[in-house]
């Protein structure tokens, strides 16, 4: 198989984003809670600069989890925790996506607030997470234009829409469709650990999926 | 120069102990003079200004955090960086920081569906509502916080009686139930003993002296201060006392608290009277004593814990409560050469352990001064300056606010440990150490080091008394605790009562 | 409805929803009692959104 071109376009602590020519986003992590699809697990960053074209051969992607959302709805048990999350857009800095949802548009929050990845986009990702894993089919008129946000956060947006997520939204997937108290503790905690806001955001973004 | 910041987070809540907890590591730092760190209520905005702190350009509400810091201008920066780093993993937090944390009582109960109990202790004036929502929810209730409101109570404790429940407090510091220890609570052993007590240290001190005398508690049902009033009529003492008489664990039933209003008195007893099991009545500093069996009344705490301590084991009660008083006459002789001239000058974190040293003080030597008070004509006009015999409460409101609970921190109750010590009219400095689960990790320490601190000015002209309350698997240590006491000098007793005669009969 | 007496309670122990003091949730926890802390926050934060918020709750929202 032809090896994958990548530009080199973040560099983080413990994860480096990469971009395909078509676009698409690929990563190197160190830690397994931060798969995402199409990411590889290593134990070190390799010694790559941002703006560095690399050479990437397919076969090195490994799969460590399954990156598809499942399609077995969340346990009722866990209604009463999933109400509380929209809360979370009350409080700064997310009341700016919470004031735009409570004027009644979802699209319009795509690409609104704080964060590497808006949070607006962020509760859409979660949106459409929510909707597959009730099994049903996100509708496309929610779908943001490439232009109103980030490449990075357009790239999540797109496999959320295909039914992909990251290994810890998988992880809760997993959990809330099960009845154990820990594991969705576990897995809560974790999704809580994204970012400034983006955990917050996206769970927020699950609920208004679980209850539309 | 001294400067001045109040940093606004905006958002943020934490519970008060959390914020004062991180309060002192910041006035532990260089160059800071003072620190605080407070939700932006208008009371709080008000207490800050009178600190001398500029509030009128604040923007923030109560669901906003100050931190207001005072000190060398160069450090001021950093005090609050430290602040802020400090609330993300609180000092006391052992658990994983960032864990998930239910924002609602439904949320909380999805994820602990077998929950029978709710442990409230957030500020007063939310805390009655927040009671409410969880008698809801069939939850039993030991309401922690104070200055909810008595009419509150009232309608809190009705409806719970109407559904089975109990509510516990308000102003509810301690209560056992199966052996845990919920709020403040010693690490005792479980036994064949129930208690139930108006709350606080009175629960906490028959329970070590149970302890003290091999007899282990089962449960231990805290009622609040108020329940015995006539207004709310004894609905949690009354509800306590069956559930005990009923439970088949139980041999023998405690009663702890103040003498209650004439008419929940009698309905008590009657209940008690009902039953068929023996019980020891400690109504503290109560016209009522005597044995009429199955009742046997008592009116000090380690008397009531002696004659409990003799039921359990079968023994002769009245002889027990005998050899007990026998034993404080004792003391006399322990007294003889460490005879002093002049006041004692009691200095407690426990309220009750205060109540009851006035009680035993008043009638070996006299009346004693205040801010608590037996009589009201003994009341201090300033909690902070003594007169002739004094012994202060420093768990009162008027000490409490904005600052931790002495029993959660001594620093205060240390200082005036220091400045009486200066008095030449004072002969005995009187004191407690209370241990047990949410106290302070060294109580000893802190007043040790006031004493030694103390002696060095005033030499041997005082004599120093104190009380340890709690048992060696209390988090504390007794013992660790007594012989840091002994070490700075200070005669350690074993029980209230006997601290408090011991220091009567130095001066007396 | 869950059916709660004061005989059940002494019967099987506490299990606590604690809302106020950590250190009360920690306490409990070191006695292997199962707690669970609630994030309480004073009410009226921010009450109008909220309430709008939480009417997106039960659908109606695309």
């Amino acid at each position: 198989m032809a090896p994958l071109r990548l530009v080199v376009v973040e560099r983080h602590k413990s994860v480096i984003n990469l971009r395909s020519r078509a676009g698409r986003r690929y990563s190197v992590v160190t830690k397994g809670e931060d798969m995402g699809p199409r990411s590889i697990l290593s134990k070190r960053l390799p010694d790559w600069n941002v703006g560095e074209e690399v050479m990437v051969f397919a076969e090195a992607l490994p799969v460590c989890y399954d990156p598809e959302i499942p399609k077995t709805p969340p346990s009722k048990r866990w209604r009463p925790l999933w109400f509380e999350w929209l809360d979370f857009l009350a409080e700064p800095p997310l009341d700016v996506v919470g004031k735009e949802l409570a004027k009644g548009d979802l699209s319009s929050v795509a690409g609104l607030g704080p964060g590497l990845t808006p949070a607006g986009d962020d509760l859409l990702a979660g949106y459409m997470a929510a909707t597959k894993l009730r099994g049903e089919t996100v509708p496309a008129q929610i779908f943001p234009k490439m232009d109103t946000t980030t490449w990075l956060s357009f790239d999540i947006l797109r496999d959320a829409f295909a039914g992909l997520v990251w290994r810890r939204i998988k992880d809760l997937c997993d959990a809330l469709a099960g009845e154990g108290v820990s594991l969705l503790e576990e897995s809560l905690t974790s999704c809580l650990a994204m970012g400034h806001t983006s955990g917050r955001a996206y769970l927020a973004g699950m609920a208004l999926g679980f209850e539309a | 120069m001294l400067l001045q910041r109040i940093h606004v987070e905006k958002g943020a809540y934490y519970d008060s102990v959390t914020l004062m907890l991180v309060a002192r590591e910041l006035q532990s730092m260089e160059g800071i003079e003072e620190a605080s760190l407070n939700m932006a209520t208008e009371a709080n905005l008000k207490i800050l200004a009178a600190a001398g702190f500029g509030v009128s350009d604040i923007q923030a509400g109560q669901s906003d955090l100050l931190i207001a810091v005072r000190g060398d201008g160069s450090v001021l920066e950093a005090a609050i960086e430290r602040a802020r780093e400090l609330l993300k993993n609180p000092p006391g937090r052992k658990s994983t920081p960032g864990e998930y944390r239910p924002k609602s009582l439904d949320g909380a109960l999805s994820m602990l569906p077998e929950a029978n109990m709710a442990l409230i202790s957030i500020a007063g004036r939310y805390a009655g509502d927040e009671a409410d929502k969880c008698l809801d929810a069939g939850l039993h209730v030991m309401l922690y916080s104070d200055n909810v409101p008595i009419e509150k109570e009232i309608s809190l404790k009705n409806k719970a009686k109407e559904k089975g429940l109990l509510v516990m407090g308000p102003d509810c510091g301690t209560a056992v139930i199966r052996g845990v220890g919920l709020g403040f609570a010693n690490a005792c052993p479980t036994g064949p003993v129930g208690l139930v007590a108006a709350a606080g240290t009175g629960l906490q001190e028959v329970h070590v002296q149970l302890a003290r005398r091999g007899v282990g508690v089962l449960h231990a049902i805290g009622t609040g201060g108020r329940d015995v009033k006539e207004e709310v009529g004894g609905i949690t003492f009354s509800m306590g006392s069956e559930a005990l008489l009923c439970d088949e664990e139980i041999r023998v039933v405690v009663l702890i608290g103040k003498p209650p209003a004439p008419s929940v008195e009698e309905r008590i007893l009657r209940i008690l009277e009902g039953g068929k099991k023996p019980a020891a009545v400690g109504f503290i500093g109560g016209k009522a004593s005597g044995d009429k069996p199955p009742l046997y009344l008592c009116r000090e705490l380690e008397e009531t814990a002696a004659v409990a301590a003799a039921l359990a084991n079968g023994k002769d009660p009245s002889s027990a409560r005998e050899e007990l008083f026998k034993s404080y006459e004792r003391l006399k002789e322990k007294a003889a050469p460490m005879k002093r001239k002049g006041f004692i000058r009691g200095l407690y974190s426990g309220g009750t352990l205060c109540y009851e040293a006035q009680l035993i003080a008043t009638g070996l030597i006299g009346s004693v001064y205040s801010n608590a008070p037996l009589a009201s004509e003994m009341k201090l006009a300033d909690s902070l300056k003594s007169r002739g015999h004094t012994m202060v409460d420093y768990g009162e409101d008027e000490f409490t606010q904005g600052r931790l609970h002495p029993m959660m921190d001594s620093t205060f109750r240390a200082e005036r440990l220091l400045s009486e010590s200066q008095d030449p009219d004072v002969g005995v400095i009187l004191f407690d150490c209370v241990l047990g689960y949410g106290c302070h990790p060294n109580p000893a320490g802190q007043m040790a080091e006031a004493v030694e601190k103390a002696r060095k000015k005033a030499g041997g002209r005082i004599a120093y008394v104190a009380y340890v309350c709690g048992v060696d698997a209390d988090p504390q240590g007794a013992t660790e605790q007594r012989k840091i006491l002994e070490e700075a000098g200070v005669t350690v007793c074993d029980s209230n009562a006997e601290a408090a005669r011991l220091a009567c009969y130095i001066v007396g | 409805m869950r059916e709660m007496t004061v005989s059940e309670l002494l019967k099987n122990g506490p299990k606590v929803i604690n809302i106020g003091v950590e250190q009360f949730y920690e306490d409990l926890k070191s006695q292997e009692v199962p707690v669970v802390q609630l994030d309480w926050r004073p009410p009226a934060v921010n009450s109008e959104l909220l309430s709008k918020l939480r009417r997106l709750r039960g659908g109606g929202k695309s």
